[in-house]
């Protein structure tokens, strides 16, 4: 993987999150990258609805000035 | 090892001001942690009370500045955060901190400008990114860099790596670890994992900063997750650890408390955030 896959992985990732997609789809849509393998096996399905939650309510703008989530 | 300080996340809204008037009063507040992004609104302006603590805090060498949106470990570095960097260096110009850090993980993307600090799997890429962002930091600084940890873990991998992770990065720069209770906690209660196994995979040696903050509790797929909200008191087993992390992190300067602007609504709540603050300046001078 190098710097544009990863670039490509986050963009990604944010969009799937902001779509509201689960763990498989996820572990589907990012799957080809063997250095995630692992990341993508332990993904759980709180800690990924919690994300795409944030991403649909902070994606776009900027996040509490504090530094919470 | 001199003894560490206690301080306050400076938030410039009135319901702050009024509850932690009396603890600058009465000398409690020792440092000040300084999130720049929050001087940066067009529309709300920082009143004068809050521009005279930071001239007073940054030139008693107390402050420390702390991004919010620099998104370090994006992979790519964009012109938006070029423009974050010149705006904490004009910061920096005119409030000297004693040092300066950001938070682990990413909010911007390719077509996302902004949003939540996500995490990073621990790949080569990602690590690289991170340095470069920790050196382009630090080219403005003026001071020592940090990271702080982060408290979403989208899996058990971010947790067990999240730590080696940030020794990897700050290494790069000799950096410090802002070492944030409650996000701790957070993976703590949210994947049954043991504080201290989990503390012991942190750079507890590069601990200058930790963080006290509360938070909240929310259902996710079913089952009680908890979020890094900074709009609640300190729970009880937060503080509980706040001796042991000390205890470890040997080279803590200061122990600030965090609480959201705008969320101590009541007088009940003044008087916690009070307590609170109490609490850790108790401790740290006990």
């Amino acid at each position: 993987m190098d710097e544009a896959a990863l670039a490509e992985v986050q963009a990604k990732l944010m969009t799937l999150l902001s779509e509201g997609a689960g763990v498989e789809a996820i572990r589907e849509a990012l799957g080809g990258h063997p250095e995630l393998r692992v990341w993508l096996e332990w993904l759980d399905p709180r800690g990924v609805e919690t994300a795409s939650v944030l991403v649909k309510k902070w994606g776009k703008r900027a996040p509490p000035v504090s530094g919470g989530e | 090892m001199s003894r560490p300080k206690a301080g306050l996340s400076l938030m410039n809204t009135p319901d702050f001001a009024a509850a932690a008037k009396s603890l600058f009063e009465a000398g409690m507040v020792d440092a000040l942690e300084w999130s720049f992004e929050i001087g940066w609104s067009e529309r709300n302006p920082l009143p004068p009370w809050t521009e005279s603590l930071l001239d007073f805090f940054s030139s008693e060498d107390a402050l420390y500045g702390h991004g919010v949106s620099g998104s370090l470990l994006s992979a790519t570095w964009t012109p938006r955060q070029e423009a974050w960097l010149q705006r904490v260096a004009e910061d920096i110009q005119r409030w000297p901190c004693r040092g300066v850090s950001e938070h682990f993980g990413y909010m911007a993307a390719e077509g996302w400008e902004a949003g939540p600090p996500l995490p990073v799997p621990f790949v080569e890429p990602a690590l690289q990114a991170g340095r470069r962002g920790l050196r382009r930091l630090r080219e403005v600084a003026g001071a020592q860099v940090g990271l702080e940890n982060l408290a979403l873990a989208m899996g058990l991998r971010d947790v067990w790596d999240q730590g080696p992770f940030l020794e990897a990065l700050l290494s790069e720069v000799d950096g410090y670890l802002v070492l944030d209770l409650h996000n701790l906690w957070c993976q703590v209660v949210n994947y049954g994992v043991s504080f201290l196994e989990l503390l012991d995979t942190y750079p507890t040696r590069r601990v200058r900063v930790i963080h006290v903050s509360g938070g909240s509790w929310a259902t996710a797929a079913g089952g009680r997750w908890r979020r890094d909200t900074h709009d609640g008191e300190v729970p009880a087993p937060v503080m509980a650890l706040l001796p042991m992390a000390l205890q470890r992190c040997r080279r803590t300067e200061v122990v600030i408390l965090e609480r959201l602007g705008g969320t101590i609504r009541t007088q009940h709540e003044a008087e916690r955030f009070q307590q609170d603050y109490a609490a850790i300046w108790e401790m740290v001078n006990g």
